[in-house]
This record gives structure tokens, sequence and C-alpha cells, in this order.
């Protein structure tokens, strides 16, 4: 018979949980007060040349005319390897949930994407870094210098190797368990005193993970709803998003606890939702309607099944009312 | 391939009942397999319609049936006559048609309104197709040289070319002059009639029990086939046979159920005597199951209990959306053997047909059977 122990022990051997650090810097710098409000002065009173100052934009941006350029070559990939790679993954123990069946293929992706995107920067950065930053340097005291003329040394540009170690570098951790205390050597009385204390903490955190990826489908397929409705604003990521939600909640699920009801509700948005390509909802008005009414449908059960009593609850509740309460395994 | 729009009939009679709100209704054509019901509803639903929208007795709504497919294009366009004109002149003059004149004397009969069916038009000629598109048309309304009478309201019916019945596709104009619409046959809503029409319930349960009961479509081997027309007519059988046989046990007999196979085909014959069968075996009938899911009989013997199973999980979408956490219950109550098992079948359909299974018991199972529901849902 299942207790709370079975599930709860056995997802827990079932998730393998990452930390990726990802930096993210803008590269743009906010202006002191004291120099906004110089400019906003100079404005006011008319006395602002506008080959001397520009008003408007309080954020300097450190690469100037190659702002764009940076964006695209450092920052992009990274967004983009974070939002299709990372976020798709569940939130579990404070990380990202790899289920152990995805774990061989699934983490070496990851750790090869990280690799390809940071040497893609090293390489970019040694190529382009030396030119933005003069360009930067340039614009920044044609723009602000009247108003600061020690701009250059507040901006205080990295060297060519600090910036690639401070926005080169994706760091995955080592996978680990969810924290539990089975395999570890201490007196079997101990174990037992603090075993329970793990399994309830695990039980929150898989729930809390359930929950959440429910919400993050729901959240999905009411967007799709909308759009399909309005017939219009259709991106290729939207279908996409849908189905990178829909394969995240059903690897949790399997690892979890095999809930049925929630893997048929995922057969039926494989089946009657998901496109490969947006482009049939673009053409295809009849697609568009079923699709649109079966996230509908699915939405309201998944609404149905989001809150639940807490497994534990469920497995040590009265069992009269299943089968008389016989033991169901113990008749096979 | 066809992209007319697919409806089923009370889909279409929510269309109609839009259109008869026009002063002049728009025809509407039906197109559907054989003995789907697509003239019996012109001829016996319609007249209601028409009745309520226009506010007069159903007895003054009267219903003319014409099948243009074994008729010339001359009976509706009428024949051409040399006659003499005022000046003596030698002009053509038209014979006037039968159908205006089965009309008029309709009216004159003291019908308000008529309906006019074409029926089995796209089994028609050209030239007949020809010859009636003026009267399809709500802005032509005419036939040969003599217009409609007025408050008369012409459908049609007619099957597809892939129904194997001797039709092809409409000619290229009449679609335009007419709202033309494919009949998406639903066994729910036929059930639901039978029942008010007091079909026999072996038959009508025999269709409740398996989804595959009528045939998808004209098949491919020669014979007879399950078609609510045909399923009408062996019910007929049926009651005839109950009413002869005194000590009738639930069982068919085989020449009873070859009688049945003439009208509905042998596997849905078959359907109906194993349905028999079951009534005689006490398994409950899903609507005892699903309201009563507590006290409906559990057979004893395992079949009995997947069949009991079966027959309300075909039905779950008659009822409401608690029926999924009913039939829960009932599941609960099987041999464990069938529980789970069913319990797994139970949440994939309820996830296809729309419904939520999240009682408390259904969650409990699903916590504490995790183990075992992997293993058979994969």
């Amino acid at each position: 018979m299942n207790d709370i122990s079975d599930v709860v022990k056995n997802a827990i051997g079932n998730f393998l949980i990452i930390n990726v650090m990802i930096s993210k810097k803008s590269f743009k710098k906010q202006l002191p007060k004291a120099v906004t409000k110089k400019i906003a002065d100079k404005i006011a009173k008319g006395s602002a040349n506008s080959k001397d100052v520009v008003g408007g934009d309080t954020q300097v941006p450190m690469f100037g005319p190659y702002q764009k350029e940076f964006e695209r070559m450092v920052n992009a990939p990274k967004a983009e390897f974070r939002n299709n790679d990372i976020y798709t993954l569940l939130e579990l123990d404070g990380g990202r949930a790899i289920t152990t069946a995805e774990f061989p293929t699934v983490f070496p992706r990851i750790e090869a994407k990280a690799q390809a995107i940071s040497d893609h920067i090293r390489n970019r950065a040694e190529g382009h870094f030396a030119k933005w930053v003069e360009a930067g340097k340039r614009s920044a005291l044609q723009t602000y210098g009247v108003v600061m003329p020690e701009i250059l040394e507040w901006l205080e540009y990295p060297t060519l190797e600090q910036f690639i170690a401070e926005n080169g570098e994706i760091e995955v951790s080592t996978p680990r368990v969810i924290s539990s205390l089975s395999n570890v050597n201490l007196p079997a009385d101990v174990i037992e005193t603090y075993a329970k204390r793990h399994e309830d903490k695990a039980e929150e955190m898989l729930e809390g993970a359930r929950v959440k990826a429910i919400d993050n489908l729901q959240e999905h397929l009411k967007l799709v709803v909308t759009q399909l409705g309005e017939g219009k604003r259709f991106h290729q990521s939207l279908a996409d998003t849908l189905k990178a939600q829909t394969r995240s909640l059903r690897s949790f699920v399997e690892a979890y606890d095999n809930d049925v009801r929630l893997t048929s509700i995922l057969d039926v948005i494989e089946q009657k939702v998901q496109v490969n390509d947006v482009d049939i909802w673009k053409t295809q008005s009849h697609k568009r309607s079923t699709s649109r009414q079966a996230a509908e449908t699915v939405s309201k059960q998944l609404d149905g099944l989001r809150d639940r009593v807490a497994p534990t609850q469920a497995a040590t509740a009265d069992t009269a009312v299943i089968n008389n309460g016989l033991d169901l395994p113990d008749l096979f | 391939m066809s992209t007319y729009p697919q409806m089923t009939l009370s889909g279409i009679a929510q269309t109609m009942q839009i259109n008869l709100m026009r002063e002049v209704p728009q025809t509407m054509m039906i197109l559907g397999q054989s003995g789907v019901g697509k003239t019996q509803w012109f001829r016996f639903e319609l007249p209601k319609l028409v009745a309520d929208a226009k506010g007069v007795a159903v007895d003054k709504v009267a219903v003319i049936l014409t099948q243009p497919s074994s008729r010339d294009a001359t009976e509706f366009a009428g024949v051409g006559i040399p006659s003499k004109n005022d000046e003596g002149q030698l002009v053509t003059r038209f014979s006037l048609p039968n159908l205006i004149e089965q009309i008029e004397s309709e009216k004159a009969s003291g019908a308000e309104w008529v309906i006019v069916i074409l029926d089995e038009l796209s089994g028609a000629a050209d030239d007949v197709m020809k010859a009636v598109a003026p009267i399809l048309d709500v802005k032509q309304k005419q036939l040969g040289e003599f217009p409609l009478p007025d408050k008369t309201l012409v459908v049609a019916s007619g099957n597809r070319s892939k129904d194997k019945a001797g039709s092809r596709r409409l000619l290229g104009h009449l679609p335009t002059r007419m709202k033309t619409v494919e009949l998406m046959f639903s066994r729910l809503d036929w059930i639901e009639w039978a029942r008010n029409n007091q079909v026999n319930e072996l038959i009508v349960g025999a269709a409740e029990a398996n989804e595959n009961f009528f045939a998808d479509g004209t098949p491919t081997e020669d014979g007879p086939y399950s078609t609510p027309r045909g399923a009408v007519e062996a019910a007929e059988d049926l009651d005839m046979f109950m009413r002869s046989t005194s000590d009738w046990n639930g069982h068919l007999p085989t020449w009873m159920v070859d009688t049945l196979a003439m009208n509905l085909g042998i596997g849905a014959a078959n359907m109906v005597a194993e349905h028999s069968r079951l009534v005689a075996h006490d398994v409950p009938d899903p609507l005892e199951i699903l309201t009563s899911p507590d006290t409906a009989n559990v057979p004893d013997n395992s079949g009995m209990q997947l069949l009991a199973f079966n027959r309300a999980l075909g039905s779950l979408t008659r009822f409401s959306d608690d029926a999924a956490n009913n039939l829960f219950t009932y599941v609960t109550r099987m041999m464990p053997e069938n529980m789970i098992v069913s319990g797994v079948e139970l949440a994939k359909t309820a996830a296809q047909k729309g419904l939520t299974l999240n009682s408390a018991e259904a969650q409990q199972f699903m916590i504490k059977y995790s183990d075992l529901i992997g293993l058979v849902a994969k």
C-alpha cells in the first residue's frame, strides 16, 4: 500500500535539482540626482543648448551607439537560454528540478548550451568590446560632459577581462537531490525522529511545485484563449510556451504521483489545443476555434484539480470509502 | 471533400429559428448520410418551428414533399405551349407547374404557411437542379413563369456524393442561393429524441451503451448498416416481438437478431442482443449508476461489472459535471481488479469529455494507488 512515505520518498528520488546563475547587466547607469537636477535647471532656464546637453533619458548607455549591438550579442542569448531552457524547468527546493528520467538528456544539453553561450560572448567581447567602450566614452562625454565633466571616471568601465568574467560566465551547479535524511549515517532512532519533518517539508515543496506548474499552464491557457478569441497577435512563442509548460507539468506529475487525471488533461491539451506551427492558428479559423474551446474546457478542469488536501492526509484518511476498506495490493 | 459547415440537428434548429425571423425566410438545405433523419426533421420538427415563429397553429402549416430526383425539369418549369395573344400573334405560354398548384391547393384548404421539401435534391439531374434554382433564391421565388405563393418556405435535403446513394455535388450556383449545411449526426441527440418518442428501450439502451452503434458513414461492404431510420424500424419489430412473447426473459433468439440485422446490420443487431442479455443479468442502466452510484447494483460477475461501467462511461456527457465523480463512487464498489483499470479509464474519459473528476474519493484513490495507476496508465 502507498502511504505518504512511499509517494514522497519516491518523488524525492525522482528529481535532481540544479541552480543556474546567469548574470545579466544592462550597462546603463543612472545619473546622480545632482546631475539630473542640473540638466533640468538648464532646460527650465532655457539656457540649455541642444549641442551642450540633451534632456530626457537620465540613464547613460555605457556603449553609446553600440548599446543595441551589445544587447544583441551578449544579453539576448542569455535571456533566450534563461527563458527557454531554465525557466521551463519547475522551481523546487530553491532550484530548478529535472526528473531523473529526463536528466541524462536534459542536463548535458543545459551544460553544453551554457558553455556555448559563454564561448560566444567571449568571442564577441574580444572582437567588439574595445569599440563599444571607445564609442560609449565619446558619446557620454559629448552628451553629458558639460554637466558632468568627470563622467568617464564615474562610469567605471571594466577591462575586457573583467567584462568577460562578469558577463560571459553561466554557472550551472552540480546536481543535487531534494534535501532528505535517507542514506544519512545516523542511528535509526535519530533518523526516525527527524524523518517525518523532512518528509513533511519535501511534501510541502512538491505540492507547491505542483500548484505552481498548474498555475503556469493555466495562466498560459488563458492567454491562448484570449489571443485565439481576438484572432490576432499570434507569435510562435504562444504555441511553443504552451508545449513547454504542458511537457513540464507532465514530467513533474509522472515523477511525483502519477495523477492520471492530470496526465489525461495534458493528453487533451496535446491533442486538441496545441499546434506545432502558429501559422495553423493564423490561417485556419476552424482549428483556432476548436483549440480555443478545448483550452477553455481544460482550464476549468485544471481549476478543479489545483487545490487538494495534502497527499499525507489523503493517504492516511479513513480508507473505508474505497472498496469497503480492502487493502487492494494484498488482493493481487 | 466538402467545406459546408457541419451542425447537429439542434444547431440547425437554432439557425432555422433565426432564419424564420425574416419576413421571407431563406431556403435551407441539409446534406448528410442516408437515414439520419434529415427529411424526418423537415417533416415533423420544422412545422413546429414555423408555427412558433409565425404565430400560427401547427395544423395550419402544411408540408409538401417532392422528389426532384425522380422528376423531369419540365414538371417544375412547366411545358411551353404555343397560343395566341390578344393581337392574334402566336406566343409561347407555359403550363402551371404541379408544385405551384399543390401549394395553392394547400392554401385554399386553410394552410397559412406551406413548407416545400425538395427531398434528395443532390440526386436530381442537372436540368432539374437548374429548373428549381429560382425557388431556392429568396430574391426570386419563382418556378418557371410563375411566382411562388407568399408564405411558402422551401427547404431541401440530400445525400453527399460520398454516401454512395446516387447523389453528387450540387451545381455550383445552388449553394449560393441558400443556406447549406452538412448534418453532423449526434447519437446523444437521437437517444434523447428516441426516448421522448417511445422508441423501444432495448434499441435506445444499446445505442446509448455503444458509441459505435450507428455506422459512421456508408460502409464499403454491401449490406444493411445501422442508421437512425433503421433503428426506428428495428424498434418496431422488437415491440411486436415482445408483445407476441409472453415469457420473454431478456434473451433474443437468433432469428430475431437476424430480423434486427435486416434493418441494423449484424454488428448493431448483436449489440442489441448483448444489451438485452445485460438487462437480464441485472446490469444497472447508466442513468441508475450515474444518479445513484451508492445503491446501484454492482453485479457479482467481473465481466458484467465492466460492462455496467462501460455503458455508464459511454453516457457520461448526458449528465451533469458531477457524473464523473458519481461514476467514480460506483467504481470504488467494484472488484479490486476492475477498480484500478476502470478508475484510470474514467480519468481519461472525463478529461476527454471536459468533465472534472475531483471528489475526495478520487483524490484519495489517486494517491493511494499511484504506483499501480502509473503502471496501468502506461
